[in-house]
């Protein structure tokens, strides 16, 4: 898959031609593409993700440590834009028109445009190299440290969680307009209902439907950040890995990082279907 | 465009393009040039945004880096529309057969998240900008596509195609005619969506290390190295990044005004 | 303290490791853990497959494994895994005594046996292991009993105890190796201090005290003081910096030259010089035009201004130095005539060579720091005398691709320097069909020197040859040498009885922490 020798990652620049050659008929790098490519996924298939040339390390392994920590870096941030995003797109629909809605609507065009990369370098420049307040990288497991484990993850999912919270701030404040404006909910004020309670108990329900599935889709964008954001904070997860895979031209370790990525967004697009049809009775799942 | 943020947007737009076509006039010094006595220099008036690790002039860098943004984004959106339009008007269009064809690669596609994507290409051809501008196109161009298709699915129930198609056109002339004209407005204003995600994907490998190559400096290089110096230079990592949040802000701005001027809604792309 | 300092501390910090032989640690035992961190994880922990000598896996290495000898700053040997050692006449059987008592972290005895499979295991060609190559002078290895392990060379060589003592010479338990197999890289077990833990890839990796460790300190307390180790992985300078400054680690290897000043004034900070820094360098292919032409070589070498790059790229730091030698090794020789930045001469030599109106020129270089830096430097500066560089940048691999099939023009070099063994530089760069003859120059009378400099013992004979070696390199100006920068280890002032490998490799081994 990838241009270059990987026998320079694994030998070294002084190994001799005849060392070299010796490796690439070890590892199979000299039958043609093709094949190789077949090899591997019948191999996958059996649940043999092959090893890494560059550590040995068997594929399956590091993705059994690094899963966790991407996952985790990613419901983190999830949950950070759900939590800040919907109450934030309520407030800005409830308040429709006023200063809160010009300064929260403002708020979420800024947490979209903002390079996520750079958000996480300002973030280190300012709460570990200027303040101290937080560790500036590295990870943790939770069970060694539940405290510092935690330390360590907030700034990462700020970064990654910025855009989403953004996108959901603003996709929430849509939907809540859109569903009020709706006769149900008229009627409902006609009623008598306070405000407040129309708000929350008839609206947001079924405001929360398209938000949903915008959360959904994230999901992918989500693990796009999170490899660029492992990278710069030094946590070991998914995204490292596969970075560290096309420069070193460990083609195993890419292939196997992209295959659980690319699956795990095809699952995720089909629970939030799923969910789609439990919440809202008109959508039939085909 | 009467929206005052339409205007504000389209006038950092400006004073992209500007920065981008007029550096060998603007920029205060080559992007190049050394400085071995000005090393790391704060900014002041004769550096405004400070000078990096070769003292060379950080405005004039990131001047440069719009040229660089700015090309990217021009071109990889071209690629994606020139191919994507088509693609979207064909499956929309010309049967259900090729509709489920092109749609199931379609999907396929993007289960790719636009950046995995992107690594994933850079990683086949290799680092480097150009493979960046093709690879920012190859993401964009299914998203495209799919746009386009669901404008037809639309417009072609429109009582004036049915009109045309009852006079007897050809489904080539309706095509182009009649459909081809009403999808324009979303494209238009999709197109400015996918502007600013070409920015934001090219300065993300830039970054990394898989996009631009010194010594042309992208932001997004620009940023990573200054990462080499932040307990130093905080303006290094800082005016780059500035100028891609500005970019993208432009963008989205301007898009929202295109979308009220059109009288466009977009799905949920 | 004025950077320029730092030499001058680098030579003396040399001359008292070789005067006070072995300080006496006031520490004890202590059960503290502490955490150190380097940029570049290994890409196996067995030692054969590790990166080129003195490279950065050695810092993991030495926490885990022993060599039979070991190489110190003054050129001396230690013992440590062989007692004793004998040379026969003709210098090509080396016989060695091995110590009793000492186990593999698994249990395995060490004994000649052991030893024997070791050095069998790194030249077998079915390992393939790269590590080995630095091993090829031995024909044969033998336990001719218990504990002595009888060596024969296929000729005399100066280099074969250095490379006993580096990765090559590292002893694995043979019974580890043979059930693990391919999983022994990620299973290290050896003879060393610590033993490992656990290597969480992409973050650290944990070793603990092994508690049957053979070796004591003066006073008869056992080794190692420490309880144990955690090296972490973090690439980025200026990250090691934060975690050293609040406690989170007490020892790094390289930051940039700019944070020395910030370590010195820092009174929980220390900053250790190592006895070895880099050499950045480059080269040109002298195997045809433009460059085959000698005339237009010296022309560029006397338009660079070697100082002006030095002070630019090492905040002052560095140092520049006739050849690719630093003024500190022992081959060093300050009367070298070498190419000084003369403008006017570089105008005339430049016109003499046929190139009154400027040359455009390639220069290929790896993406890496400083050395884009550098090329983009020499471009600028450069530009004055017309000589008008367009830069390369390519990714290591396909570097390496073009300057060995001599398809360029001019390339960026670097070199880790001083070496264990001059010969470990001299050989396989300027060498007799050397394996990184950047340049592609040809000179017989150079290899002659390099040939015989690398079997001749006595230590005055052997300067003398590299002198000579020098004054011809300069004289070809196949290279153009720019400018060594120092590498210093920022530490935590608590860090104590730290020592270290010729090569600047970590010895975690005698360390304890102060209050």
């Amino acid at each position: 898959m990838l241009p270059g020798d990987p026998t320079f990652t694994i030998l070294g620049e002084e190994a001799t031609q005849a060392q070299r050659e010796r490796a690439r008929e070890e590892l199979g790098l000299n039958d043609p593409l093709p094949v190789r490519y077949v090899a591997w996924l019948g191999d996958v298939f059996q649940g043999d993700f092959g090893r890494s040339y560059r550590t040995r390390e068997p594929v399956l392994d590091m993705l059994e440590q690094r899963i966790p920590i991407t996952l985790e870096l990613t419901f983190l941030s999830m949950g950070l834009a759900i939590l800040l995003g919907v109450p934030l797109g309520v407030l800005s629909a409830r308040f429709h028109n006023t200063i809160i809605d010009v300064l929260a609507s403002t708020l979420s065009i800024v947490g979209m445009a903002v390079p996520f990369f750079w958000l996480g370098i300002l973030l280190i420049m300012f709460f570990s190299l200027r303040l101290g307040w937080l560790p500036p990288s590295g990870y943790i497991p939770i069970a060694e440290d539940p405290v510092e484990h935690f330390k360590l993850m907030i700034l990462p999912t700020l970064t990654v969680g910025a855009a989403m919270t953004a996108t959901i701030a603003r996709q929430t404040r849509g939907s809540m307009l859109e569903v009020l404006s709706e006769d149900y909910v008229r009627t409902a004020r006609a009623k008598g209902l306070r405000q407040d309670a129309v708000v929350f108990r008839h609206a947001l329900r079924n405001a929360l439907i398209p938000v949903m599935t915008v959360a959904g889709l994230q999901v992918g964008a989500l693990l796009g950040g999170a490899v660029v954001t492992e990278t710069i904070f030094s946590l070991p997860g998914l995204g490292r890995m596969l970075v560290n895979g096309i420069f070193q031209r460990d083609f195993p370790v890419v292939q196997g990082a992209i295959l659980f990525i690319v699956s795990s967004v095809l699952l995720v697009n089909l629970i939030t279907d799923l969910l789609y049809a439990m919440v809202d009775p008109r959508v039939k799942v085909s | 465009m009467r929206s005052p943020l339409g205007v504000i947007g389209l006038v950092l737009l400006l004073v992209n393009i500007v920065g981008a076509v007029g550096y060998e006039v603007i920029a205060p010094y080559p992007y190049a040039e050394i400085h071995p006595r000005d090393i790391l220099h704060e900014p002041s008036q004769e550096y405004p945004f400070g000078t990096d690790n070769l003292g060379r002039d950080t405005l004039s860098r990131v001047i440069y880096g719009a040229r660089i943004s700015l090309g990217v984004m021009t071109i990889s959106t071209g690629l994606a529309l020139v191919v994507g339009v088509p693609v979207g008007l064909i499956s929309g269009y010309m049967g259900p057969l090729a509709d489920a064809l092109i749609m199931r690669i379609i999907d396929a596609w993007l289960a790719f998240p636009a950046l995995i994507l992107a690594l994933a290409i850079v990683a086949i051809l290799g680092p480097g900008l150009f493979n960046t501008m093709i690879a920012v196109a190859i993401v964009n161009m299914p998203r495209t596509a799919r746009l386009v298709r669901g404008e037809v699915l639309r417009l072609r129930e429109q009582e004036y195609v049915t009109a045309a198609r009852a006079l007897g056109a050809s489904k080539r002339r309706i095509l182009l005619r009649h459909i081809y004209p009403g999808t324009l407005g979303s494209t238009i204003v999709f197109a400015s969506l996918l502007a600013s995600q070409a920015i934001i994907t090219e300065s993300s490998l830039s970054f990394l290390g898989l996009g631009a190559q010194p010594p042309e400096p992208s932001w997004g290089s620009m940023i990573a190295m200054g990462t080499r110096y932040w307990n130093h230079a905080w303006w290094l990592s800082f005016f780059p990044g500035l100028a891609i949040f500005l970019t993208v802000f432009a963008l989205s701005f301007v898009g929202d005004a295109l979308r009220d001027a059109l009288d466009v809604r977009l799905g949920h792309n | 303290m004025k950077p320029r300092k730092l030499l001058l501390l680098l030579a003396a910090l040399l001359l008292a490791l070789a005067v006070l032989p072995g300080v006496n640690a006031q520490g004890g035992r202590s059960d503290e853990t502490i955490t150190v961190a380097t940029d570049l994880e290994p890409n196996s922990l067995d030692p054969l497959f590790g990166d080129a000598i003195g490279g950065p896996d050695r810092y993991t290495y030495n926490l885990m494994y022993e060599t039979l000898i070991r190489l110190e700053q003054d050129g001396s040997l230690t013992p440590m895994l062989a007692e004793s050692y004998e040379v026969s006449e003709d210098g090509t059987m080396l016989t060695f005594t091995l110590r009793e008592g000492v186990t593999f972290h698994d249990g395995t005895p060490f004994n000649a046996e052991a030893a024997a499979f070791n050095l069998n295991r790194a030249l077998d060609p079915e390992v393939n292991a790269p590590r080995g190559a630095d091993l090829t002078v031995i024909e044969s290895v033998e336990a001719t009993d218990e504990m002595t392990l009888v060596i024969t060379l296929a000729n005399p060589s100066a280099t074969i105890f250095t490379n006993l003592a580096t990765e090559a010479g590292m002893m694995i338990s043979p019974t580890a190796w043979q059930t693990l197999g391919e999983d022994y890289g990620r299973n290290p077990v050896g003879t060393g201090p610590f033993r490992f833990v656990e290597w969480r890839s992409g973050d650290r990796l944990i070793v603990e005290r092994f508690e049957d460790y053979w070796r004591m300190d003066a006073a008869g307390v056992p080794l190692p003081y420490l309880a144990g180790v955690t090296m972490r992985f973090i690439s980025d300078p200026a990250v090691k910096l934060v975690e050293l400054q609040t406690g989170n680690v007490a020892l790094t290897d390289a930051i940039n030259p700019i944070d020395f000043e910030i370590v010195e004034d820092d009174p929980d900070l220390q900053l250790i010089l190592v006895p070895s820094g880099i050499h950045q360098w480059m080269t040109f292919n002298v195997t045809q035009p433009p460059f085959d032409d000698v005339t237009l070589r010296r022309a560029i070498l006397h338009a660079i201004d070697r100082q002006l790059l030095s002070d630019v790229i090492t905040f002052g730091t560095g140092e520049v130095t006739p050849t690719i030698v630093p003024s500190f090794w022992w081959v060093y020789e300050p009367e070298l005539e070498d190419y000084d930045y003369d403008p006017e001469q570089a105008r005339q030599l430049l016109a003499e060579a046929g190139y009154p109106d400027g040359i455009d020129v390639t220069m290929s270089i790896i993406q890496r720091e400083p050395d884009t830096q550098i090329a983009e430097l020499l471009q600028a500066t450069l530009a004055e005398f017309n000589i008008n560089i367009e830069i390369e940048v390519l990714e290591r691999q396909a570097w390496i691709d073009k300057v060995l099939a001599y398809d360029y023009e001019m390339a960026m070099l670097r070199a880790g320097v001083p070496r264990p063994d001059p010969d470990f530089l001299f050989g396989t760069v300027f060498g007799r069909g050397a394996a990184n003859n950047w340049s592609g120059g040809q000179n017989e009378e150079l290899f002659g020197i390099i040939d015989e400099a690398a079997t001749v013992r006595d230590r005055d004979a052997r300067r003398e040859l590299y002198v000579r070696a020098q004054e011809i390199i300069l004289a070809d100006a196949f290279y153009g040498f720019l400018f060594f920068r120092p590498v210093a280890f920022p530490a935590s002032d608590a860090l104590q009885n730290f020592t270290m490998d010729v090569d600047g490799g970590w010895r975690l081994g005698e360390v304890w922490l102060s209050e």
